[in-house]
């Protein structure tokens, strides 16, 4: 069968699916109003949380509310901060080409286990620190025992948030490496395709290596510092096809 | 061009747009899913990725492009999350066509989801090639979707196609 009459039958068969599903447009509408939300959801628990203790440390006028207060704020500081020096980069919704989509998304997939991590840490301090100030409070309003303090229903139930959120964060850490590995095997994969045609066939290997060789010694003359790196580049990227 | 459009005429464009490419949209989403339930999500992330994309976009492109570029990338995310291979692949519905006859549309069908089946089988780079190419894409298209030259365009997609035909005739 003739190449082109070959693709224009699997064209026609391709295209007799002309299926879509209706109401397509309030739904992506109600998906970017939820998107929508939840960036201001962040921004809200933090003025929430910020707030509060400021309130609590000014009504209760003590010195263990006051660091507790001072502990809020730095700690949600501390939070936007990493925020933005971890997603630094990776604010861009889209990419020129599958390369590059491919870079984004092993980035921003690698910030997210970052965060994870950063999460854990951050959240665990939070919960030691405030438990910590709200004991110290509690003694010296009237003699109270660790024990008894620690098994306080309102303790049991900060106890079963952690529980929940130490749950969540495994989970999620787990699903972000499983990407992770996802994605390293797409790019793998998508290296070894897109090479193909730029891999030299065997019998043109030697002149191949001679433009390697010609290249390493042509690259001593050259001066400007990026021409250097893209001819490093170049060479590295035909070793690695030679090697697979 | 589209930039600085108020809502009301975004929401033209994207109907507009929806219309006229939504069939090939839905298809390329099928290219990267198992089931018609994932691929309707599918679909549905890429139309709202093109929804939050349409304010920006300048006329840099074709709208066309711009369009497949912006599946193309949301279909690797999709794949990423790997929703796609939760479940085992199951026949998707399709309503019969009532000019054919039963015999000659279970056939028609058969070999449509022999073609889709292959196509999924491909690899990302080959996959990427082969569904423009099945939607009517020119070299230059393919090339600006793909940022490839057109050179390395005809050299995936004769590889693809090979691949394809191989697919094809072992039946998967």
């Amino acid at each position: 069968m003739n190449a082109d009459s070959e693709l224009q039958r699997w064209r026609a068969q391709w295209q007799a699916d002309t299926h879509v599903p209706a109401g397509l447009r309030e739904r992506v509408k109600r998906d970017s109003r939820r998107m929508r939300l939840m960036l201001y959801t962040e921004l809200i628990i933090t003025a929430i949380a910020g707030s509060l203790g400021t309130v609590w440390a000014m009504a209760s006028e003590q010195p263990a509310m006051r660091i507790l207060a001072f502990w809020v704020w730095a700690s949600l500081l501390i939070a936007w901060i990493f925020r933005f020096m971890n997603d630094k980069g990776n604010w861009s919704g889209a990419a020129p080409d599958t390369e590059a989509f491919l870079h984004l998304s092993l980035r921003r997939c690698k910030a997210n286990l970052r965060a994870v991590k950063f999460g854990f840490i951050l959240y665990f301090a939070q919960l030691a620190i405030v438990s910590t100030c709200v004991y110290w409070e509690l003694k010296r309003q009237s003699p109270t025992d660790l024990w008894a303090y620690l098994t306080l229903t309102r303790s049991l139930v900060v106890w079963f948030c952690a529980a929940l959120f130490l749950l969540w964060i495994v989970w999620y850490a787990r699903k972000q490496k499983a990407e992770l590995n996802y994605l390293l095997e797409v790019q793998r994969d998508w290296e070894k395709y897109a090479d193909e045609w730029e891999t030299p066939a065997p019998e043109s290997k030697k002149r191949w290596k001679l433009t390697a060789l010609l290249s390493s010694l042509i690259r001593d003359h050259i001066s400007s510092l990026s021409q250097l790196e893209d001819l490093d580049w170049r060479v590295r990227r035909k070793k690695k096809i030679w090697k697979t | 061009m589209t930039k600085d459009m108020p809502g009301s005429l975004i929401e033209q464009r994207f109907d507009q747009l929806l219309l006229r490419e939504g069939p090939a949209l839905m298809r390329l989403a099928g290219a990267y899913t198992n089931t018609s339930s994932d691929r309707e999500d599918l679909f549905q992330e890429i139309a709202l990725a093109i929804w939050q994309a349409l304010p920006n976009f300048r006329g840099e492109s074709s709208e066309r492009t711009f369009l497949f570029r912006i599946a193309h990338n949301r279909s690797l995310a999709y794949l990423t999350n790997r929703r796609s291979l939760r479940i085992k692949p199951d026949e998707e519905e399709r309503a019969p066509d009532p000019r054919l006859d039963p015999e000659q549309e279970l056939l028609q069908e058969q070999e449509r989801q022999d073609l889709l089946r292959a196509v999924r089988r491909l690899p990302v780079s080959y996959r990427q090639v082969i569904t423009l190419a099945l939607e009517g894409l020119s070299y230059g298209e393919m090339a600006e979707v793909l940022a490839v030259s057109e050179t390395n365009v005809g050299t995936r997609l004769n590889r693809a196609r090979q691949m394809l035909r191989s697919l094809m005739e072992n039946k998967i």
